[in-house]
């Protein structure tokens, strides 16, 4: 999810870093300005949605806990912060923007260069008895310290895919889902 | 936070515990509820109204490697319908069926005892079963988590009913029709044809429905 694209207003498309689109597009003074032309977007559910799914993805707030002004200001701040930020396209160029691409991998904690101990990936597949995959699982993957490291929802193929982390050990659980319900198959 | 849930006309242990995270044996066997497992027998068949505990979710976390796929199991998914398929007395055994759940269809031949088994979706609450082929194929609905205890006049008249005796709405009103039902049901398994729902005939009817 590199390029949202914001309906309404006029056209506008936010990008993160990272997208060959991205470059430094003059700055946001402050978050009150940022905030309040997020508002102005917020207006049209579909954006809402959009800055929810942003949000939880891809910066890992937990948002089912947020009300849609703490979703306002926390994109405000991130804005503020240059994390991503909004251009104005054409409109010749508006169907590439509306073909967003699935759930990137979350980014490294801290702002560093990723070195090559963060090239390990981990996978979550999670199956019924018969095989067949579940998806729409939330999952979520911790440090051994217990902190988070991910998390999110399983897809179609019962799956999750965490790239770009230190190799090690981590922990594996399902929130939503009792010690019972579940065990490891391998 | 532990909870309680009052049953509706549909539910069943199974369903109730996949709405909520659980494995169904984990809410069946809880020690709370012993009364409810005592007293209904099968955690298919729930009375509207009845309460069931839902314990607190207990999470879990398994260590796992880099670089790996982790492969987990969800346990007591997917339900097994199971049904026999028997009209006018007779089995229709290796028979081709389709089978629509909730929208879903799925294609296959009976056993040599007329059995069908199918994985479905706990959630799953109507089924449609095409049975025979060609001219002789008969449609059959089938309602999921829907039967009430035998004890219940209702309960009664959905095993008649899904036995192929037929005795109208599931209302719980002990009416001729459903004398005349009980009647032919005695007679067909020897029992005195009384028309008295007794207790001879209620183990016969829960017996011969499987449940």
């Amino acid at each position: 999810m590199n390029k949202v694209l914001f309906r309404g207003f006029t056209r506008h498309l936010l990008v993160l870093p990272g997208d060959p689109e991205y470059r430094h597009h003059g700055p946001w003074p402050d978050a009150a300005l940022a905030r309040q032309v997020l508002a102005g977007f917020s207006r049209d559910l579909f954006n809402l949605r959009t800055m929810r799914s942003l949000l939880g993805e891809r910066f890992q707030y937990d948002v089912r806990r947020m009300t849609d002004d703490q979703v306002v200001g926390a994109m405000a701040t991130l804005l503020a912060r240059r994390r991503f930020q909004i251009v104005e396209i054409e409109r010749e160029r508006l169907d590439l923007a509306a073909d967003v691409r699935p759930t990137p991998p979350p980014p490294p904690p801290a702002r560093r260069e990723r070195t090559a101990e963060e090239s390990a990936w981990i996978e979550v597949l999670l199956l019924d008895e018969q095989d067949a995959p579940v998806a729409g699982v939330r999952y979520e993957v911790r440090r051994a310290d217990g902190t988070r490291l991910a998390s999110g929802t399983l897809d179609s193929r019962g799956a999750a895919r965490v790239r770009g982390i230190p190799a090690g050990r981590y922990r594996v659980g399902f929130p939503e889902l009792d010690e019972e319900h579940w065990v490891q198959a391998s | 936070m532990a909870t309680a849930h009052t049953v509706e006309q549909g539910d069943c242990i199974e369903s109730i515990a996949f709405e909520r995270g659980f494995f169904w044996e984990t809410i069946w066997d809880h020690p709370r509820n012993r009364e409810l497992r005592e007293a209904r027998k099968s955690p298919n068949v729930l009375r509207p109204g009845d309460v069931v505990h839902i314990p607190d979710l207990r999470e879990k976390w398994v260590e796992c490697a880099t670089n790996r796929r982790h492969v987990f199991r969800l346990r007591g998914v997917p339900s097994m319908l199971s049904v026999i398929v028997r009209i006018d007395d007779e089995v229709k055994a290796d028979t081709p069926y389709v089978l629509d759940v909730d929208g879903k269809r799925f294609e296959g031949r009976t056993d040599g005892d007329g059995r069908l088994k199918h994985p479905i979706s706990p959630r799953a609450r109507r089924a449609t079963l095409l049975i025979g082929e060609g001219e002789t194929r008969e449609a059959l609905e089938l309602a999921l988590g829907d039967v009430d205890p035998v004890e219940d006049i209702s309960g009664v008249q959905a095993r008649l009913n899904n036995l192929g005796f037929h005795c109208g709405e599931e209302d719980g009103e002990l009416d001729p029709l459903l004398e005349q039902a009980i009647t032919d049901f005695q007679a067909r398994h020897g029992l005195e044809p009384s028309g008295e729902l007794d207790e001879a005939t209620r183990a016969r009817l829960l017996a011969e429905h499987g449940g």
